[in-house]
């Protein structure tokens, strides 16, 4: 190859910060003053931070995004390596506890422009209607305080705005279809189907994934290197930094970058005026707002609003109901091992491209309620010799064997439904971080009817492996994801926040990221955390001024605003059912 | 801890100059404090676990054959490392007791894996492709070579004939979402 297909490699210039190969964005960007008191600061500029500071900015507000994490230049910051995407993730120190403790990190945790939008694997599944009343049908967890029929126009304009690639006729759920084409099959979908094929499971191939399978505006479709938990340099995997973040710059937001909100600030009257951070240099600012939106997601978004205690706030902010911190939430994720005496090569292709939801809803001939999702994974060769570890209990020259083996092995997961439960938390440890502010530190068990959902889901998921024609067939057991923690509500007594993401007890203080979330049914969030931002923002524009002067509660549903949308996206590639 | 590394994560069959560097680079990582994202509430701070860990296993080898880890045979050091994965250590019971044997011993895998494999040697060595940016892939199904490729080669290598960490482990009997060593969210 003597040149390249995107152009040669170039050396950062000043003056130019570029989001994957083909989109610039221009610098330098506006800059509030100091002194200067805005309309709404959001905390957190990731997969809901990103959505809001678009549409906020477009209906004319003035925005400040403050991310913990780099502002990315993708070509200058992101490399295509395994190890060398250590930088992407929360890596600061959380503690971790409880019976069965969480892994953090890596795991599940964003820091940086776009949060963990920049390194999710895209699957974009929608939730279920069953999911917004699972109390009701199931006497377990929580019921939402909206429908499926309230989010429903928020995942159609969003699933247009990223946009999303996934088959015309996707059977769960509320049926829908998807606007751009599913994308070919690489070896580990391939396994995925042949398994459920040959027990008659019906199965999706090729999505929906937040992944292009053709070009977008200034963005060029996927390449199937399968990099895309690392950050897609390519620019075809959506993350907020790419999709929405652009558009809030050209409608006069501000995002600043290696800013770390220490607390959110309250007046005398019992509202918040604006926010305290620290920059890189570890110098304290305060931001004046006339509102507030926390979108530091569930571990973060706590954190920040436990630390703000204050006189009047003795609890945390937002927290007199008691229940800021609990009720945190991750999926099962167990993954099963298969070995093929045919190749693989798992690295190859999007690692998220086919799954099966046919396991999904409550099924009263198992033990157990709720269900799980089966999908495709395909870890990089560092993540599968963890997996050795953990699957076979390897080491020494037996993990060197099983790794010589890695292009014979396919992996799919669980995506299973664990329920919200009280002792499930967040809360603040001892330890502190370099500003002095006290780190996070979160406790998880697993209840009976996880352990029972869990044992069936990875059972069913090895006969699927088996029935693929693996000739050796194992498991480890790990989580996905994290919502829940400052969850919405209809009930003050029994929630943080009311169905806008408004705090309970600030009127100009709200909530909008994974946290909110009641249950998380087995669909992966971060499609649910768009759709809920795009409609929050929708309240707010619609609520105007009186966010900043009164405390009048409204809880009328706003009109769908589809004229916010990046330009470009609505309408374009309808899905083919609605 | 070179000795223990060298049992973990064994380069024998290669020739001196083709060897992965790995102490160096955990040693790096620990200086430089890059962690995970979080410790375990029953576990020290990673510098410290390491501490711990050799200077347990240092006493072991002493208090079994009056000698240095890394002056054992390698069939010697095979079993004192054997007995820390199935969480039953052979002696140093009070240095051990400071922390979680089985999510130190996970620790030290992890770390010996993210050194090993992220090296373009040993990506030769499993038939990993590497970053393929910009061009990308074109054959998805079935392993097929894309255009520019050989088809499958496989590196062959003898484990000794004495090694005990050659064999099929049990898992870990205390039960699972105990520990989560951080894979790179694989979904």
């Amino acid at each position: 190859m003597s040149k390249p297909l995107f152009g040669a490699f170039s050396t950062p210039e000043d003056g130019v910060h570029r989001l994957g190969p083909m989109q610039t964005i221009e610098v330098p960007q506006r800059r509030f003053k100091e002194d200067e008191v805005v309309d709404y600061v959001v905390v957190g500029v990731g997969s809901a931070g990103g959505v809001l500071l678009q549409r906020l900015a477009r209906a004319g507000f003035t925005v400040i995004g403050l991310e913990a994490g780099p502002f990315w230049d993708t070509e200058r910051d992101w490399v295509s390596d395994e190890a060398g995407s250590y930088n992407l993730y929360w890596n600061d120190l959380r503690i971790t506890g409880g019976e069965h403790p969480l892994a953090l990190g890596s795991n599940n945790s964003g820091k940086g422009v776009g949060g963990g939008s920049v390194h999710w694997a895209a699957f974009t599944p929608r939730l279920h209607p069953s999911d917004f009343e699972v109390y009701t049908r199931d006497g377990v967890g929580a019921d939402w305080p909206i429908t499926y029929e309230e989010i429903e126009p928020y995942y159609e304009l969003l699933e247009q705005e990223i946009p999303i690639a996934g088959p015309a006729w996707f059977p769960w759920g509320k049926p829908h279809g998807h606007p751009y084409a599913p994308h070919p099959m690489g070896g580990v979908g391939d396994t995925l189907i042949k398994g459920c094929t040959k027990l008659g499971i019906p199965v999706s191939a090729g999505g929906p994934v937040a992944i292009l399978s053709a070009s977008h505006g200034d963005r060029p479709h996927c390449i199937y290197r399968g990099f895309c938990i690392q950050g897609c340099k390519v620019g075809a995997k959506a993350s907020t930094l790419v999709t929405h973040v652009p558009d809030a710059l050209k409608h006069g937001a501000e995002i600043r970058g290696s800013s770390m909100v220490a607390r959110v600030s309250m007046d005398k009257a019992g509202r918040t005026n604006g926010v305290i951070y620290f920059d890189l240099e570890g110098k304290e600012h305060f931001q004046r707002a006339r509102a507030v939106i926390v979108s530091g997601y569930a571990i973060e978004t706590p954190r920040l609003l436990l630390n703000s205690a204050c006189p009047g706030h003795e609890q945390g902010l937002a927290n007199s109901s008691g229940t800021l911190g609990k009720y945190l939430m991750a999926q099962a994720g167990n993954v099963v091992l298969g070995r093929f005496d045919e190749l693989i090569r798992m690295y190859k292709a999007p690692p998220a491209h086919a799954l099966t939801e046919e396991f999904y809803e409550t099924d009263p001939k198992r033990d157990f309620a709720r269900g799980f999702a089966v999908q495709t994974v395909a870890p990089l060769p560092i993540a599968f010799a963890k997996q050795c570890m953990t699957s076979k209990a390897l080491w020494g020259w037996g993990l060197r064997r099983m790794m010589m083996d890695y292009n014979h092995w396919s992996t799919l997961g669980v995506l299973g439904e664990i329920l919200p439960w009280e002792d499930n938390r967040v809360e603040l440890a001892e330890e502190k971080d370099r500003f002095g502010l006290p780190v996070a530190k979160t406790f998880f068990g697993l209840h009976d009817n996880d352990h029972k959902l869990i044992e069936f889901g990875t059972k069913k998921v090895m006969e699927i492996m088996s029935a693929a024609g693996a000739t050796e067939v194992v498991s480890e057991s790990r989580y996905a994801h994290l919502v829940g923690a400052a969850r919405m509500g209809a009930d003050p007594a029994k929630s943080v926040c009311d169905k806008f993401g408004r705090t309970w007890d600030i009127p100009n203080l709200f909530i909008m990221d994974g946290s909110v979330m009641p249950t998380q049914g087995s669909a992966n969030p971060g499609l649910t955390i768009q759709a809920l931002a795009a409609r929050t923002a929708d309240y707010l524009i619609s609520q105007g001024d009186s966010v900043f002067t009164t405390s009048k509660r409204d809880m009328t549903t706003p009109p769908v605003r589809k004229s916010l949308s990046p330009p470009g996206t609505f309408s374009k590639g309808a899905p083919h059912i609605g | 801890m070179e000795a223990v590394v060298d049992r973990i994560l064994p380069q024998d069959d290669r020739t001196e100059e083709r060897r992965i560097p790995i102490l160096p680079i955990i040693d790096e990582r620990l200086f430089a404090n890059r962690i995970e994202g979080y410790r375990y509430e029953d576990m020290p701070p990673d510098q410290e676990a390491y501490r711990i860990a050799a200077k347990a296993i240092e006493e072991t080898a002493h208090a079994l054959y009056k000698n240095s880890f890394a002056d054992l045979t390698t069939l010697e050091q095979e079993e004192i490392l054997q007995a820390i994965h199935d969480e039953k250590p052979f002696a140093a019971e009070r240095t051990w007791a400071r922390m979680n044997i089985r999510r130190f011993w996970e620790l030290l895998i992890s770390d010996c894996c993210s050194a090993y494999y992220a090296h373009p040697w040993a990506w030769d060595e499993i038939g990993f492709g590497g970053p393929a940016y910009p061009r990308g892939y074109m054959r998805l199904e079935r392993g097929e070579p894309e255009p520019w490729e050989v088809g499958e080669q496989r590196y062959a290598w003898a484990a000794p004939a004495d090694t005990i960490s050659d064999l099929p482990q049990q898992k870990p009997s205390t039960g699972d979402h105990q520990t989560h060593p951080g894979q790179g969210g694989t979904h």
